[in-house]
């Protein structure tokens, strides 16, 4: 009787170690977050060094806003001058249930909804959340034809969210960011 | 007026040939002489008639036919096919890749230069609410799009997939020596995935 126990207890253990993790589900992200960030080129080489502010929040009843400030210091440093501070949001709804989340379009009644062209430079941005993150994406054709897609990917860690950025133009990379952040609430 | 002024500079103006029926019509109001209209005009002609020629050059010579060629995959070989064809002021193009989703669009002149798209995209992302059944990226559907370049053309195709995932497919065609050079580059999601240069011989 012992060793059929034991070896069910063996069976049972290796099917739950096999499970993967629970995916982290959209309001697991919600919160503040501050953190570091490097800036690396096409070389791979560190241009810049940025603190950051990452705020995610809850739109309407199944969307989010990520809201984001970049410090770029100056010799690591952000009290000299020549410091540059930028602030970014964007708004994402679900379509559909599967995990894609588009722009969310802001709707004025008064005014004539206008077409999204996007060969003709309208971008286009949307998210994914999946098991490895929220991954959005920015896409853009160019005026000469070439494409510029810029994806951002947070994923969440024991203490915060780490993000991995990069700007491909037309297949090559021209700029990756790699920071990490903790949960500041 | 004294002696130590120059002399003013007049030209004489000639007598101006009266116009035929036509250029008395364009000539109304006119400020150029009939001659300067005549060859403004005869100008316009031929810049009409080379038009149309000016637009085709969007696929570049030695492009146009049927192509075949093979690349090795994980399970063995695999054939790449193309079809490129001159059409109205743009072209038409179809590509089979192995385990990919064929590629097949009508691309047609943007107000942008040397910037091509697919016709269905040609009014908006958001025509398909009119009913006249455009693509809608977010829906599924991939946005093709193309550009020419000094040596041939290259054709985008973007598929953002139901759970937010996205394939970009970049394919330069261009040709060489009587074959087509086909490089290929496929990004999944932030990964770039494929990436080979191939060659393909006319498949008659």
């Amino acid at each position: 009787m012992r060793p059929a126990f034991t070896a069910l207890a063996f069976a049972v253990s290796a099917v739950l170690f096999a499970l993967p993790a629970a995916a982290a589900s959209l309001a697991d992200y919600f919160g503040s977050y501050v953190g570091v960030a490097e800036v690396r080129d096409a070389a791979d080489r560190v241009v810049e060094q940025r603190d950051m502010d990452i705020v995610i929040t809850p739109y309407r009843r199944r969307g989010f806003t990520i809201r984001w400030v970049n410090v770029t210091l100056v010799d690591g440093r952000r009290d000299l001058p020549g410091v540059e501070r930028r602030v970014a949001e964007v708004t994402f709804e679900p379509q559909g249930d599967d995990g894609l989340f588009v722009e969310a379009q802001t709707v004025n009644p008064f005014v004539e909804r206008e077409e999204m062209a996007p060969l003709a430079g309208d971008p286009l941005r949307w998210a994914k959340l999946g098991d490895t993150g929220i991954h959005v994406f920015s896409f853009v054709v160019l005026p000469n034809g070439r494409y510029e897609l810029q994806t951002y990917t947070r994923r969440l860690t024991d203490v915060g969210l780490d993000l991995v950025f990069e700007r491909v133009v037309d297949g090559d990379t021209l700029r990756r960011i790699d920071g990490r952040t903790v949960r500041a609430d | 007026m004294t002696n130590g002024a120059k002399k003013a500079n007049v030209q004489r103006i000639g007598t101006v040939a009266r116009p035929g029926r036509l250029e008395d019509i364009c000539m109304r109001g006119a400020t150029i002489s009939a001659p300067t209209a005549r060859l403004s005009w005869t100008c316009l002609a031929v810049a009409w008639l080379l038009w149309p020629q000016a637009l085709v050059a969007g696929l570049p010579e030695g492009l146009a036919g049927k192509w075949r060629g093979v690349v090795e995959v994980a399970s063995g070989e695999a054939d790449v096919r193309a079809s490129l064809r001159a059409l109205g002021d743009g072209f038409e193009v179809a590509i089979e890749l192995p385990e990919a989703r064929p590629l097949r669009a009508e691309l047609v002149p943007t107000e942008r230069p040397k910037v091509f798209q697919a016709a269905a995209s040609r009014r908006g992302l958001f025509g398909f609410f009119d009913g006249s059944g455009r693509s809608n990226p977010f829906d599924g559907e991939p946005l093709i799009w193309a550009r020419s370049t000094a040596v041939g053309i290259v054709v985008y195709g973007l598929t953002i997939t139901a759970d937010g995932g996205v394939t970009l497919l970049r394919i330069a065609l261009s040709s060489v020596d009587g074959r087509l050079e086909m490089a290929v580059q496929e990004r999944i999601d932030a990964d770039p995935r494929t990436r080979f240069d191939l060659l393909l011989e006319p498949a008659g």
